[in-house]
């Protein structure tokens, strides 16, 4: 799954593309926060329309997506289920032990599922149309408050751009010490919630000693190719603005007040 | 622990951290609402704050589950402020505590900073949760549900494992000793 | 002039809590423009002592000059790893970023390289590798041997007079293996210091120099037909003779002698030859 996050930017010239990284983040928070909101079938037919409306101007149809999402399935029929029983047992229409299937948890879970389907939608149409490094570039101007604190804006890149490269290695190696582990008795498809729980414990301890090595493997190397944490400090030039930037912020902006008054 | 590191490392750590702040959720995702059951998230900020210090674990608290909401969907959209939140707090915390506690015996300094972080970031984030972001429709009951009922397996893991991972980083000599001189910590 | 000058060198990773020493009393001496291979089996100090040499390792005691540079003046140890790159064993513990470009680009960044200065120079990099045309590919991508090409691209983007390959080929399957030491063996040409950290012994025969190593102590240090033919002096380093040399003695048992000791498969060939 790990090269499948950093392998699903697809290059083009759309106006998404042309778009700031930093810009595509805060429209991005906007939405999530229209998402949050959401829970008027009028609010989801507006989510849905602009989710319509940006996967056709960034280029990326809306089927590519649901495809990818939909592999969720089961994620998703298991949230529905949990809220549709567990949710509420005022007005249950049938009651059994813990259980309760009332309307109120029929509601809520329709509502969780279409919030996360949401989410994830807005989620490729951004990772689909922005680069890591336009990514990060992104992350690092809004985290670029963490001055203060004495990291450096060039540090909080060089950081976030390793982290994100470092996704589909650590992913990987996760997935070979399952496999050792299943080579040497382990069990991870156990019928039970609890067998399936302990059988993810024996990968952890592995995972992290990997990553800490890769970590200080990488240190080194760095270091051999002159990064000094003083000299991080990025010169950024004269941040240029475009209209579409402008223009995308106060449109996601105006979907986020529309969930405030449905 | 941090002192000793130099700071490319300490920089290095964090990324594999924030990495790792998205590779075990996903080792997890097979088991049935396992992110808020084991709270498999918490884990590398934990250890970030642990071994690199307050700031690096700030950053790795806050970068963490907002990269992963953004390159992955999870955690959801509902969930991510309230637990940026947390875990921030939980980097600042242990970072903090690794500094000014010296037990001179690793075991009591590792579940003093845990404690206190994962406590005060409970705290916070259930602040952050009644005041901002579910403001009027967010109880003393769910709180004490969702933090401790729901999550108590998830903090039990983080208790057992943390301590468990960090000597065995410190055995493979990946972060220094923090009692180089002392047998059967 | 030299471009490694050392004696004295003495190092431990306890050293504060009187570790074993993992060199000790190293002298060490490499000419500008040599193919020196550094020979030892697992546990030896080879690598110890080549992070040395780009001052990646701190030095605790004795003195060391790289490229005219003082390694013990920790002022001048950013000055010394523009000099002296270092590809690892692992290629990707080694890159910074996703896409090939961004990270030879951070080497030259941090060294202050002009901006305009940076694409032509990561071309040029690319082009000494032969993988023109890769800037915008996805390093996650690419196969075990062009990754580790691309690791040393982003090492010579910096132009060092030294090149030290620290078990560089030992993760690569053979064709990895022979690119790697044909890039070795191109730079060489073109008057690079050529360091190479192995614990193969058929790769170290491909060196001018050798320095066989053991336990933290240099054993012997000379061409390979010095160093590589004498069986007890690799029996004492725990290394198996090359090929070539394993069959000269074999065959010498069996009452079969060759008029000189082989130390390639080639020059075995050729010796047979003589025997009709």
């Amino acid at each position: 799954m790990g090269n499948d996050i950093m392998g699903q930017y697809i290059a083009g010239d759309s106006v998404f593309h042309k778009m700031r990284g930093s810009t595509k983040l805060i429209c991005f928070f906007l939405i999530l926060t229209a998402v949050i909101l959401t829970d008027s079938a009028a609010g989801f037919f507006l989510l849905f329309m602009t989710a319509a409306g940006s996967a056709i101007l960034a280029g990326i149809g809306l089927r590519n997506i649901g495809k990818s999402i939909a592999r969720l399935k089961l994620f998703f029929i298991t949230i529905f289920l949990m809220n549709l029983f567990f949710f509420s047992s005022e007005q249950a229409w049938w009651s059994f032990w813990i259980f309760h299937l009332s309307p109120a948890g029929l509601e809520q879970g329709t509502v969780v599922v279409m919030r996360v389907v949401f989410l994830l939608l807005f989620s490729r149409i951004l990772i689909g149309t922005t680069t890591p490094a336009e990514l990060t570039g992104g992350l690092e101007i809004l985290l670029s408050p963490l001055g203060v604190f004495g990291i450096s804006t060039g540090e909080t890149a060089m950081i976030l751009s390793v982290a994100v490269q470092f996704i589909p290695i650590l992913s990987k190696e996760a997935d070979q010490i399952r496999k050792a582990q299943i080579a040497r008795g382990a069990e991870f498809e156990g019928r039970h919630f609890w067998e399936r729980a302990k059988s993810a414990l024996p990968v952890v301890i592995p995972v992290f000693l990997a990553a800490f090595r890769r970590a200080d493997e990488l240190a080194l190397a760095m270091e051999a190719r002159g990064y000094r944490k003083e000299k991080a400090q990025r010169k950024r030039g004269r941040i240029s603005i475009h209209l579409c930037d402008v223009q995308a912020i106060v449109l996601s902006g105006a979907v986020c007040m529309s969930q405030i008054l449905l | 622990m941090k002192s000793q590191l130099s700071e490319v490392k300490c920089a290095v750590l964090t990324a594999a951290s924030i990495a790792l702040c998205i590779v075990l959720p996903m080792a997890f995702h097979a088991i049935p609402n396992a992110g808020n059951i084991f709270l498999p998230m918490h884990i590398p900020v934990l250890l970030c704050g642990l071994v690199c210090g307050w700031q690096y674990g700030l950053l790795c608290g806050i970068a963490g589950p907002v990269l992963s909401a953004v390159l992955t969907g999870m955690p959801p959209a509902a969930v991510l402020p309230g637990m940026a939140a947390e875990t921030a707090v939980f980097g600042i915390v242990t970072g903090i505590m690794m500094k000014m506690i010296h037990t001179k015996r690793l075991l009591p300094d590792l579940y003093i900073s845990l404690i206190t972080a994962i406590l005060l970031g409970k705290v916070v984030s259930g602040a952050a949760k009644a005041l901002l972001f579910s403001a009027g429709e967010y109880s003393m009951a769910a709180w004490v549900s969702a933090s401790f009922v729901t999550a108590w397996p998830g903090l039990l893991l983080q208790l057992a494992l943390i301590p468990a991972v960090t000597a065995a980083l410190e055995k493979a000599k990946l972060i220094p000793a923090r009692y180089p001189n002392q047998r059967g910590r | 002039m030299d471009a490694v000058n050392g004696r004295g060198i003495y190092y431990s990773y306890d050293a504060d809590c009187g570790g074993e020493p993992v060199l000790q009393n190293i002298a060490v001496l490499i000419r500008k423009g040599e193919f020196t291979a550094v020979l030892g089996a697992n546990g030896s100090g080879k690598t110890t002592l080549a992070r040395h040499f780009n001052a990646l390792n701190h030095l605790q005691k004795g003195q060391l000059t790289v490229n005219e540079l003082d390694v013990g003046d920790t002022s001048r140890h950013w000055d010394l790893r523009r000099h002296v790159g270092m590809v690892f064993q692992n290629p990707e513990n080694q890159f910074v970023s996703l896409i090939v470009e961004e990270d030879l680009a951070f080497g030259l960044k941090n060294y202050e390289t002009p901006e305009r200065e940076i694409p032509q120079r990561i071309k040029k990099a690319l082009a000494s590798v032969s993988m023109d045309g890769y800037e915008r590919h996805s390093l996650h991508r690419l196969s075990g041997g062009q990754k580790q090409r691309i690791a040393l691209a982003a090492v010579l983007a910096l132009e060092p007079d030294i090149v030290i390959f620290d078990e560089a080929t030992s993760m690569l399957d053979p064709k990895g293996r022979s690119e790697v030491m044909g890039q070795m063996k191109k730079l060489h040409c073109e008057g690079k210091t050529i360091i190479l950290i192995t614990h193969d012994i058929e790769e170290a025969v491909e060196a001018e120099n050798v320095i066989l190593m053991n336990r933290g102590n240099i054993l012997a240090c000379g061409t390979p037909h010095e160093v590589l033919t004498d069986r007890a002096l690799l029996e004492q380093a725990e290394i198996l003779p090359p090929l070539a040399v394993q069959l000269y003695y074999d065959l010498k048992e069996r009452g079969v002698c060759l008029a000189h000791c082989p130390l390639k498969k080639d020059e075995l060939v050729e010796e047979l030859c003589q025997l009709n």
